[in-house]
């Protein structure tokens, strides 16, 4: 089967393993906020999770600093989180997120903060699918330069696309008004 | 409240988020593992397949001698050869994409599965091949073109996998092509307003 040039099976040093485990811990609740967005269901969302550790973890002797460590790790994890949604062929499914990611909330967490959450993560995945990365990619906290690096489109482009999703976002979160 | 102000707000909210990140390295190692000896069996079955395929063709027309021998066995070495030929020539430029760009992933992820569309059809008509061989030597021994009761064993692997194959090629057929709509409905999603040239 076909490798991508430098890639390995499994890292060989000391310095490998702690280059992943950095960007684990620095990276990991990005990803796992990414991860949510392309799977609802807590169990597939595990295993998305590791596919996309297994994914950076093969991919990391192959990184040449060509673009920012940022830019590479979302990168692979968008590209696992593409895969994973075609396959599984999530077109609709019925439950809503932010439902699953109570479960390691602290009781005693503001419940309006919390609702808000919430509400920010399902207006998210009712946006259009050109504009869920942008958008993600931008809530992280990624420049226009750095999401168009990740995608692989203009800034200008990405521009376009948030200004869109702002205004579409904006009525997405807008309190529903009784009938 | 001004456009900056309140989606730094959104920002803050996003990033408040659990994310419930749990990333086992002993999973990972496993499923590394894994990944790495579905591989081998994958290209020992392929090896099989034709070592089984080549050696029990030449078994069946081992009787023959001289120039149809000759023939035969020219035509089956050259025929498992072009098939190989295909196999690496159908296999370029579809290496693993991990690091690209989403846009470069998914346009690389189509090629992957056009080309594995393209071996689909190949593997069709190897099917139809080796019914079509299975039938012919049901019909050479019916004739008595060859000893009744002979190649016996040719006639049932020949048929079961050329049904196998054709069962096969069916159903991968249908996933892969339901998994390219929707890699270039994600390809055209990403290039919004910028159409393929």
């Amino acid at each position: 089967m076909a490798r991508a040039r430098g890639e390995r099976d499994h890292p060989d040093s000391m310095a490998d393993h702690e280059q992943f485990a950095s960007i684990l811990n620095r990276y990991g609740p990005a990803l796992g906020r990414l991860a949510a967005l392309y799977e609802w269901d807590p169990t597939e969302r595990q295993d998305l999770q590791q596919e996309i550790a297994l994914a950076i973890w093969r991919a990391l002797p192959a990184f040449r600093g060509d673009s920012s460590e940022r830019t590479f790790v979302f990168r692979i994890a968008h590209n696992r989180g593409l895969s994973h949604r075609w396959r599984h062929r999530h077109a609709g499914n019925t439950q809503p997120p932010g439902e699953n990611l109570r479960t390691a909330e602290d009781p005693a967490a503001d419940l309006l903060r919390r609702e808000r959450r919430d509400q920010l993560l399902r207006a998210v995945a009712r946006l259009p699918e050109a504009w869920q990365p942008v958008v993600q990619l931008a809530l992280e906290g990624l420049s226009n330069l750095e999401i168009g690096d990740v995608l692989g489109i203009s800034p200008g482009n990405v521009a376009v696309r948030l200004t869109r999703a702002r205004r579409r976002l904006r009525e997405l979160l807008e309190p529903q008004e009784d009938p | 409240m001004n456009a900056a102000t309140e989606w730094s707000e959104l920002s803050e909210q996003w990033q408040t988020q659990p994310a419930d990140w749990r990333v086992s390295l002993g999973e990972l190692r496993r499923r590394d593992r894994g990944d790495r000896v579905r591989r081998a069996v994958v290209i020992a079955g392929e090896v099989g397949v034709t070592v089984l395929m080549v050696g029990l063709t030449l078994r069946v027309m081992g009787p023959m001698s001289g120039l149809t021998g000759a023939t035969v066995m020219g035509s089956v070495i050259a025929y498992t050869a072009a098939i190989w030929a295909f196999a690496l020539w159908n296999r370029r430029g579809t290496w693993r994409p991990l690091g690209e760009t989403v846009e470069a992933y998914l346009a690389l992820s189509i090629r992957r599965r056009e080309s594995a569309l393209r071996g689909v059809a190949l593997a069709s008509a190897a099917g139809w091949c080796l019914l079509l061989a299975a039938a012919g030597l049901v019909l050479f021994r019916r004739t008595n073109v060859l000893p009744a009761g002979s190649h016996r064993l040719a006639i049932v692997v020949w048929a079961t996998m050329g049904a196998g194959f054709l069962a096969w090629t069916i159903l991968y057929g249908r996933r892969t092509r339901a998994e390219l709509t929707r890699l270039r409905q994600s390809l055209a999603a990403v290039r919004e307003d910028h159409p393929v040239a």
